[in-house]
């Protein structure tokens, strides 16, 4: 059985979801509906931390890019961090890592964001 | 990586892709294939096969089944992907604009465009009644 962990958390304003394992055509409906949950709840600064993703396909990138263009429309921000060498492939492949904010490790990431909430406050 | 070939199929469901994913990890260690190599054979495979899953559906004669054929030779992991279903060339689906801005992106078209851009070759033909789709990676 593919397994899709989903772990979340908070950093001041930021919600961190840690996403581990696989992301494939069965479980990407319950990333979206998971995602979507936590932007009807109300976050706004959105970030990935992807350490432990081992595994993401087409149906998964698809929840990615609805969520960003959402967070986008609503003055927030979609952020991604920690991806491992083959999931940053597939990022570059589509061309994500020009539509999405990608940071190296979580801390930079966190920085980012607190920086991009101060100027926007 | 050592030479050797499977063979095996698979039935119209989406659920389908979860044992073809272990398959391709499976084969490529008992071959010696390199990790990156397999992680982008099976994804192809994953979204290829998805593919046929969801067109297979929408037009008679409806595909039955999917065979898959792996292969090592040389320094290539070589791989056919057959369904009898109704003529469908994934090839032929529209390029994503990679450049468009966020707002615009469409996300259809996302799993043919990492196949194509993942694999070295990819081709398709219509040979009788059957869709072939033959894939090369080069391994170095």
């Amino acid at each position: 059985m593919s397994q899709m962990t989903f772990q979340e958390e908070t950093s001041g304003a930021i919600t961190i979801v840690v996403l581990g394992g696989q992301v494939d055509s069965i479980n990407a409906t319950e990333l979206e509906t998971r995602v979507m949950t936590l932007l009807d709840g109300g976050a706004r600064h959105l970030l990935l931390d992807c350490g432990t993703l081992d595994y993401i396909n087409s149906a998964g990138l698809r929840v990615f890019l609805l969520a960003a263009k959402r967070l986008e429309q609503e003055g927030g921000v979609l952020a991604f961090c920690e991806l491992a060498p083959n999931v940053r492939l597939i990022f570059e492949t589509i061309g994500f890592d020009r539509i999405l904010s990608l940071y190296g490790t979580r801390s930079e990431a966190i920085f980012a964001l607190n920086n991009l909430q101060a100027k926007a406050a | 990586m050592r030479p050797g070939s499977l063979s095996t199929k698979f039935d119209i469901n989406l659920y389908e892709t979860e044992r073809l994913n272990q398959m391709v990890r499976q084969f490529g260690e008992w071959h010696g294939v390199p990790l990156d190599a397999v992680f982008v054979v099976s994804l192809s495979l994953d979204e290829l096969v998805t593919n046929i899953v969801v067109h297979a559906g929408k037009k008679d004669p409806r595909a039955q089944e999917i065979v898959l054929r792996l292969k090592t030779v040389n320094k290539e992991v070589q791989v056919e992907l057959e369904d009898d279903g109704c003529a469908f060339n994934p090839l032929e689906l529209p390029e994503p604009d990679l450049n468009a801005a966020l707002q615009d992106r469409d996300p259809g078209g996302l799993g043919i465009h990492l196949a194509r851009t993942l694999m070295d070759c990819i081709h398709y033909s219509r040979v009788g009644r059957r869709n072939l789709l033959t894939l090369t990676k080069r391994v170095a």
